[in-house]
C-alpha cells in the first residue's frame, strides 16, 4: 500500500500538494501566532491575578474536551465556512496548553528570585519580561511544542469546513476512494508535525543550555521562512471568482472543469473550494453571503432539499420555477445545464435483460416475481423509495433484500440479487456487464446537473455568461459516468480528467 | 541633616506573633550598622521593611526623609543595593548581565555599563573570563562577590546586606569582609548589615545593634573605626 506508488503520487501531483503544504503551514502558523499571544496573555494574566485562575483554566480545559466535530458544527453556523472558522477552532484548542504552561512556568519560579528582582527595583513589567517570562521559557516552550504539533495535525480537519491545507488532500482522497492521495496527505501532515517538533525540541535544548544567541538566530531564520510562506499564500489569495464544490468525484470533476474553463478562457483568477463541509446547505449559504460565486448543483436537490418544495413531475415546469425563485430570492442564476441526470435507474445484468428482453422499467412488471430486488436499507424507508417505485411500476418481486450500499454491485454480480436501483452517473457501472433500464414512467425524480452563479459576479464579469454557456448539453449520463470511473476506479486526479474532457470537447486548447 | 534611614515606632506582626516590636531607630549617612541577634528575632524582617518588601503594621520607615510606604518604591529600590545570604543570581542571565541588571533597568548606556562592570570586576578581584558564565558554574565565594558587585552596580548610596558572608569558609569570609570595609570607605555608603557572628559584627560595624524578640537595642559603639 505504502511505498513506490505513494511516492509516485506525491511526485506526479506535486503541483497539487506543494500549495497545500504551504497553505497548511500558513493556516497553522496564523493559528499558532494568535494562540501564542492569547495563551501567553491569559497565562500571564492569571498568574498575576490568581482570582481568575480557576475560571480561566476550567474554561479552557472544558473547551479542550469538546469533540472537534461538535465544535465545527457549533461554529460554522456563526462564522461560516472557510479559513477563518478553521483558525478559530485551532486557536480554541491551542489555548489550553499555552495558558496552562505559561501559568505553571511563571508560578513555579522560586520566590527568592522574584523577591531579589523586586528588591532591585524592577517594575512589574520589567519583572515579567526580564525575569518571569525568560525563566518560564522552558515550560512555556514545552507547552508551545505540544500546541504546535496539535495545531498542525488538527489543521488537517480544517478542510472539512472549506478551509485549505493538506486536509483537502485527505478529504478528496476519502471522497473519491483514493487511498494513495489520503496517504500522501496524511504523511505530509505527519511530516510537518514531526519536523516542527524536532525544531522545537532543539530550541528547548538551546534554552536549557542557555545558548540564547543561537536560539535567536535560528528562530529568526524560521520567522523569515514563515513570512515567505505568508507572502506566497497572500499572493495566491488574489482571485476574482470563487468556486465551490460538494463532496464526491462528480462534484470535484465538475468544479475543476469550471475552474479550468474559466481560467483558460479569461483573465480571471479562480479560487476553488473543493468539498465544502456541510455540503449543499453550507455552499448555498455561502453563495447567499457572497463567499462563493459559482458551483455545480442539481435541479432536484435545489428544489426538494434547498427550497423544500413538493416534487413537480414536469421537469421543464420545475426548472422554470426554480430559476425564477433563485433569481428573485437569492440573486442567483442557473446559467448552464450539462445535460446529464444524476438520478436512479433500475438496472439488471445484461444476461437477465437478454433472457427476458428487458428495455424499459415497465418491461419488468410482468416478470418481477422471478427477480430478487436489492437496495440499501434507507431505500425501503424513504417516501419516494421502494414502495412508491413498486406502486408506479406495479412490481412484485420474488424477494427483496436490504444491503450495505457499498456491496450492491458485488451482490448483483454474484447473482445474490437480480435487479437494483443504481445512480445513473456512477462510474462503477462501467465495469459491470449490466443493462440500465429506461425510466419510461418517469418515476425517478430528475436531478439535472447545472451551474449556479451569483448575478453580481456575472454583472462584474459579463464574459462569464458566454464561457459558462459553452457547457450547455455537453455531457450525458454515459460521459459523466466515464469521468467518475476515471477518478473513482482508476484513481486518476480529477483535475487531469477534467482537463482531458475539456480538450476532447474543444472547450480549451490542448497545450501539450 | 545627615539622617539616612529612620524607623519610627515600627511594629510588624505575622499573624498573632509580634515580630518587630515598636522599634525606633535612626541611621546616619555613612554608617555601617551591623545587626546581631538570635535566629527568628526579626532582623531580616527589619531589613526588608527598609526597601519596602515587607510593610509595617504600625509606624513608618523613612529613607532620606521619604516615607517608604508612600514614595516611588521602584525608584527608591534602584538606589538601594541588596545582598542576601546565598545570593540569588538570576539563572537565565550570564554574570555580565547579572551584574548589570539594575543599570539595564534604569537604562544606563551600554558603554557606561560596560565600564562600570569592568571597574566592579577589578574592585572585587573577579576573573574577567567569568562574565560569560552562568551562576551554576560558580563557587559559593564567587557567587557572593558577584552578588555584591550586582548590588553595587548602579552606585547605590545604601546597601542592605543580610548575612552576606554566612555560608562562606572563614578565609574567604575574611577577605570579603576586608573588601567590604574598603569599598564602604571608598564609596561613603550607608550599610545595614545583618550577621550572626559577633566578631564579624564587631569587625565591620561602626555601630552594632542587637535584635531580641523584636526589640532593638544599641550594643556598643566601637570607639573609632578608621
Ligand atoms: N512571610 C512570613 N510569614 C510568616 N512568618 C514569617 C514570615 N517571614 C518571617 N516570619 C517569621 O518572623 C520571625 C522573624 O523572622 P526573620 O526572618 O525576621 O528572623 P531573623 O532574625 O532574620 O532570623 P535568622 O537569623 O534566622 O535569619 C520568624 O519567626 C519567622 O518565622
Ligand atoms: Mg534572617
Amino acid at each position: 500500500m505504502l511505498g513506490k506508488k505513494t511516492l509516485n503520487v506525491l511526485i506526479d501531483e506535486r503541483d497539487f500538494f506543494i500549495p497545500l503544504v504551504m497553505e497548511h503551514i500558513y493556516i497553522s502558523s496564523i493559528a499558532v501566532m494568535i494562540s501564542t499571544m492569547l495563551g501567553l496573555g491569559l497565562g500571564v494574566f492569571i498568574s498575576q491575578y490568581k482570582y481568575f485562575k480557576f475560571p480561566v483554566l476550567s474554561l479552557t480545559n472544558l473547551i479542550y474536551t469538546i469533540p472537534t466535530i461538535a465544535m465545527l458544527g457549533f461554529l460554522t453556523p456563526m462564522t461560516g465556512v472557510g479559513n477563518i472558522t478553521a483558525i478559530i477552532v485551532l486557536v480554541i484548542y491551542a489555548l489550553l496548553p499555552m495558558v496552562r504552561n505559561t501559568y505553571i512556568g511563571i508560578t513555579d519560579i522560586s520566590n527568592d528570585i522574584i523577591e531579589a528582582a523586586n528588591a532591585m527595583g524592577s517594575t512589574k513589567f520589567q519583572l515579567l519580561t526580564r525575569i518571569k517570562l525568560p525563566l518560564a521559557l522552558p515550560v512555556i516552550l514545552t507547552g508551545f511544542r505540544n500546541m504546535v504539533v496539535m495545531t498542525i495535525s488538527l489543521a488537517g480537519i480544517a478542510s472539512f469546513i472549506g478551509a485549505g491545507g493538506l486536509g483537502t488532500a485527505i478529504y478528496r482522497g476519502i471522497s473519491t476512494n483514493n487511498v494513495q492521495v489520503v496517504l500522501v496527505g496524511s504523511i505530509l501532515i505527519a511530516l510537518l508535525a514531526f519536523i516542527s517538533d524536532q525544531i522545537l525540541i532543539h530550541f528547548l535544548k538551546l534554552v536549557k543550555l542557555k545558548k540564547y544567541l543561537n536560539l535567536k538566530i535560528k528562530s529568526s531564520i524560521i520567522t523569515v521562512f514563515i513570512i515567505f510562506i505568508f507572502i506566497f499564500n497572500l499572493a495566491g489569495k488574489q482571485y476574482d471568482i470563487s468556486i465551490a464544490s460538494k463532496l464526491g468525484s462528480e462534484q470535484f470533476i465538475l468544479s475543476e472543469i469550471l475552474t479550468i474553463l474559466i481560467e483558460e478562457n479569461s483573465d480571471l483568477k479562480v479560487k476553488l473550494y473543493k468539498g465544502v463541509g456541510g455540503s449543499t446547505a453550507g455552499i448555498h449559504e455561502g453563495m447567499i453571503k457572497g463567499q462563493f460565486d459559482l458551483y455545480p448543483e442539481y435541479t432536484g436537490t435545489a428544489w426538494l432539499y434547498l427550497l423544500q418544495k413538493e416534487y413537480e413531475p414536469d421537469h421543464d415546469k420545475l426548472q422554470a420555477q426554480l430559476e425564477k425563485i433563485y433569481n428573485e430570492e437569492y440573486g442567483i442564476e442557473w446559467i448552464s445545464y450539462y445535460g446529464f441526470n444524476n438520478s436512479y435507474a433500475l438496472t439488471v445484468r445484461t444476461e437477465t435483460a437478454d433472457k427476458y428482453n428487458l428495455q424499459k422499467s415497465s418491461d419488468v412488471t410482468a416478470i418481477a416475481d422471478e427477480l430478487v430486488f436489492g437496495a440499501n436499507y434507507d431505500y425501503y424507508e424513504r417516501d419516494d423509495g421502494f414502495n412508491a417505485m413498486a406502486d408506479a411500476y406495479n412490481l412484485k418481486f420474488k424477494k427483496t433484500i436490504d444491503m450495505e450500499i457499498g456491496l450492491r454491485y458485488i451482490a448483483l454480480e454474484s447473482k445474490e440479487i437480480d435487479i437494483l436501483p443504481i445512480f445513473t452517473t456512477d462510474g462503477e457501472v462501467l465495469d459491470l456487464d449490466v443493462k440500465i433500464l429506461e425510466d419510461d414512467k418517469h418515476f425517478f425524480k430528475k436531478y439535472m446537473a447545472g451551474n449556479v452563479i451569483r448575478k453580481e459576479i456575472l454583472m462584474k464579469h459579463p464574459e462569464l455568461r458566454d464561457i459558462l454557456g459553452k457547457l450547455n448539453n455537453t455531457m450525458d449520463n454515459e460521459e459523466i459516468s466515464k469521468l467518475n470511473y476515471e477518478v473513482n476506479i482508476k484513481k486518476r486526479i480529477d483535475r487531469d480528467v477534467a482537463r482531458e474532457w475539456l480538450i476532447k470537447k474543444g472547450l480549451i486548447e490542448d497545450k501539450k | 541633616m545627615n539622617q539616612c534611614i529612620r524607623f519610627e515606632e515600627v511594629t510588624k506582626y505575622y499573624g498573632e506573633k509580634k515580630i518587630v516590636d515598636n522599634v525606633s531607630l535612626s541611621i546616619d549617612k555613612g554608617e555601617l550598622v551591623t545587626v546581631l541577634g538570635p535566629s527568628g528575632s526579626g532582623k531580616t524582617t527589619m531589613l526588608k521593611m527598609i526597601n519596602g518588601i515587607v510593610q509595617p503594621d504600625n509606624g513608618s520607615i523613612y529613607v532620606y526623609d521619604q516615607d517608604v510606604a508612600k514614595c516611588d518604591i521602584v525608584n527608591l529600590r534602584r538606589r538601594i543595593g541588596y545582598v542576601v545570604q546565598e545570593t540569588v543570581l538570576f539563572p537565565h542571565l550570564d554574570i555580565y548581565h547579572n551584574i548589570s541588571y539594575v543599570p539595564n533597568l534604569i537604562g544606563i548606556s551600554k558603554s557606561k555599563t560596560k565600564r562600570r562592570v569592568r571597574d566592579l570586576v577589578d574592585m572585587l578581584q573577579l576573573d574577567k573570563s567569568m562574565l560569560k558564565r552562568y551562576c551554576d558554574e560558580l563557587s559559593g565565594g564567587e557567587k557572593q562577590r558577584i552578588g555584591i558587585a550586582r548590588a553595587l552596580a548602579a552606585s547605590p548610596e545604601i546597601m542592605l546586606m543580610d548575612e552576606p558572608f554566612g555560608a562562606l569558609d572563614p578565609e574567604t569570609r575574611a577577605i570579603l569582609q576586608d573588601e567590604l570595609l574598603r569599598i564602604w570607605k571608598e564609596l561613603h555608603m550607608t550599610i545595614f548589615f545583618i550577621t550572626h557572628d559577633v566578631s564579624e559584627a564587631e569587625k565591620l560595624g561602626s555601630r552594632i545593634l542587637v535584635m531580641n524578640e523584636g526589640v532593638l537595642e544599641d550594643k556598643v559603639t566601637p570607639v573609632c573605626v578608621d
